[in-house]
């Protein structure tokens, strides 16, 4: 059996009798129970294209791209890439620069970017990064180096890249108070955005962007006073600076709604109900308007509905997907698009109502649709840190230190407690 | 160093726009190892300039692509070079250093050639009416204003050059042309050939009309000179003989 292969054909769900996922039932014998997922132990040891496909017509991400490492330390208990593609493993620096330089040469790119989860949590980070700014600056190449944590060497990097023109500077906090941030293992303290933001107005940044998310396990209308707070005194700090540059300053704080996904700690989350968000929408809006200099900007509830149905459903979600394309539903991300009233009538149609598994709690012993894949992460591992984040404990990035997350039992973790 | 470039872009590279050859260029140039010279300021673009924009959809045998290095090269390994960095319809076929004064290529260039092939959808166009159309006091034609969308109607008369054409088969018209094409003041071939069908009276068939631009000229002493010849020899006064020249502008008997 090749692994890494899920042949569906092979297992059968086994519903009850209100239609709730159970378990599956194996049809082949010599599929596996579980099906794990296939893992690369050495990224550098595989091709990775320097001769890329070069549109003529200007597409998006029209650039030169280097995966510099897969995976991510930090734990972030809402986020399924941080925890489906463990464990990290990285590119050398010197592998890094020249599959760049191969890239550049044979497309003619002017523009380099690199990625991953966490650019900064390289551990050749900035001798890599200095390196590849003196390869650019010599081929009048831009760099852009998306999701940066924002320390000293960042901004000096930032200042380099930028020079006046400054892009936008983006926060993602995620969640309006420390506790929350707890739950969720987001390890960015208010005191570090401060004083990033203090630096970064006074190199000339006029604008900032604030990610966050709703409907959070365990969140209350605190926590939501806490994004208002945030914004709020983010805008102080610019007023009190603003005395030296006379200018105006804006921050964009931006929403939107937690869907709990497969393979994370939240994965038995019950979602926020639509009105429960909308509810929520209009609370943060009535805070933030008060606020002058902050825009505000929010997702729709009820896609962010019909994600949570598809990313928990269990198989008779396909039924669902056909039964709407066949009644016309395409480009649906496209809100002009998108046929709100068709997807409604479906979701009563199939009895997907707000007690569906696929969109409230989930208990602790239930089957789960997705158990019939190993992610290499384990599922005690997940519960251990569901109810490490209702405590409000935080667990540290497992660079400092194997949390036992399970990876290291299918393949070698080679970051895994390195510092 | 600055080198003119002479290329083609034919075949599916017609729906292409101006800018993204422009960038496709830049590319190239890049895959070809050309050190670009810079624009000096906060966002430093590379001096690489084209002659006249080609409309998307048009082909041509000759259009005109500048470029300012950082050092000399040798002119048959730039050929060489760039035709191996190049997509298949986009073709160098000849390079010049150039040494024209001030301003770049697009400042020279003066009248387009094009060779037009006009379906008539099977209706015969009498020499007579073909006479009416290009003896009219004014040529107007319909041209939109990109700003506000809005259609005004432009007399062209004074920017064509040249005008000859010829029923091949009974279904389709040859057309050549010779139109304004300066940086300030061009007139778009296809807007004339909707003015055309509509003096002699057939559908204007703007999907399957094929324009073809043949080459680009600047004007000297009133003879029409290839952009290519041009470059080297930009003289002073050569402005004001242009404007000079303009003014006449005479439209050649038909064959």
């Amino acid at each position: 059996m090749l692994p890494g292969v899920y042949v569906p054909a092979f297992y059968k769900p086994v519903y009850s009798e209100n239609g709730h996922y159970l378990r599956h039932e194996k049809r082949n014998e010599r599929a596996p129970d579980r099906v794990m997922k296939a893992i690369l132990p050495d990224i550098n040891e595989v091709s990775f294209p320097t001769d890329t496909i070069v549109p003529f017509i200007e597409i998006v991400h029209d650039r030169a791209a280097v995966e510099i490492f897969r995976g991510c330390s930090r734990g972030c208990r809402f986020c399924q890439a941080g925890m489906i593609y463990r464990p990290v493993r990285e590119r050398t620096k010197e592998r890094i620069r020249d599959l760049a330089v191969g890239q550049l040469r044979s497309s003619g790119q002017d523009e380099l970017s690199l990625l991953s989860l966490s650019t900064s949590d390289h551990s050749q980070f900035e001798e890599l990064v200095t390196a590849l700014l003196e390869d650019c600056r010599k081929q009048q190449i831009s760099l852009s180096l998306p999701s940066l944590r924002l320390d000293n060497f960042s901004f000096q990097v930032l200042e380099e890249i930028q020079g006046v023109r400054k892009s936008g500077l983006t926060f993602a906090p995620e969640a309006g108070t420390q506790r929350l941030r707890d739950v969720i293992n987001k390890n960015l303290t208010e005191p570090e955005i401060l004083s990033a933001l203090d630096q970064a107005i006074d190199l000339g940044w006029r604008s900032v962007k604030l990610y966050f998310m709703i409907g959070l396990p365990t969140e209350t209308d605190e926590d939501l006073d806490g994004i208002a707070d945030l914004a709020g005194r983010i805008m102080d700090l610019a007023r009190k600076k603003g005395e030296k540059y006379q200018g105006r300053f804006n921050v964009s704080v931006s929403v939107s709604n937690f869907v709990p996904k497969p393979f994370t700690p939240f994965m038995w989350c019950a979602q926020d109900t639509v009105s429960e968000f909308d509810r929520k929408h209009l609370y943060l809006k009535e805070r933030l308007k008060k606020i002058k200099g902050v825009s505000y900007r929010y997702h729709d509830s009820f896609t962010s509905h019909l994600e949570t149905v598809m990313a928990r459903g269990d198989r008779k979600i396909g039924a669902l997907l056909y039964a709407a394309w066949q009644k016309g539903c395409r480009f649906d991300a496209w809100t002009e698009y998108f046929r709100s009233d068709i997807w409604k009538s479906l979701l009563e149609e199939f009895g997907i109502g707000r007690h569906h598994p696929s969109v409230s709690e989930i208990p602790a012993d239930a089957g789960l649709p997705w158990d019939v894949i190993d992610c290499g992460v384990s599922k005690e591992f997940f519960r251990r840190e569901y109810d490490a984040a209702l405590r409000g404990s935080v667990t540290e990035d497992c660079r400092y230190g194997c949390i036992d997350c399970g990876i290291s039992a299918h393949t070698c973790c080679p970051l895994g407690g390195v510092y | 160093m600055r080198y003119i470039f002479r290329f083609t872009k034919t075949g599916p590279m017609k729906y292409i726009s101006h800018l993204d050859v422009q960038r496709l260029f830049r590319r190239a140039m890049k895959r070809m190892d050309v050190s670009l010279a810079y624009s000096q300021g906060y966002n430093p673009h590379p001096k690489i300039y084209m002659a006249q924009p080609l409309s998307l959809g048009f082909e041509s045998e000759s259009e005109y692509l500048e470029i300012e290095t950082e050092m000399r090269y040798d002119r048959d390994a730039l050929i060489q070079s760039g035709n191996a960095a190049l997509p298949e319809g986009i073709m160098f076929t000849a390079v010049r250093e150039a040494e024209h004064a001030k301003g770049n290529i697009s400042s020279i260039v003066d009248y387009g050639a094009y060779a037009i092939q006009l379906p008539t959808g099977g209706s015969a166009v009498s020499e007579d009416s073909f006479q009416r159309f290009i003896s009219q006091n004014k040529i107007i034609v319909n041209k939109r204003i990109k700003k506000s969308k809005k259609f005004v109607e432009k007399d062209v008369k004074s920017l064509i050059k040249r005008l000859t054409w010829k029923q091949v088969d009974p279904d389709t018209l040859e057309i050549e042309a010779v139109l304004r094409a300066a940086s300030n003041e061009a007139l778009n071939p296809l807007l004339l050939m909707e003015a055309l069908c509509h003096v002699v009276q057939i559908p204007f068939p703007r999907e399957t009309c094929r324009i073809l631009r043949t080459e680009l000229y600047c004007l000297r002493d009133n003879t029409l000179v290839s952009l290519l010849d041009c470059c080297d020899a930009k003289k002073e006064g050569a402005d004001e003989e242009r404007k000079q020249n303009k003014e006449k502008s005479p439209i050649s008997a038909p064959i």
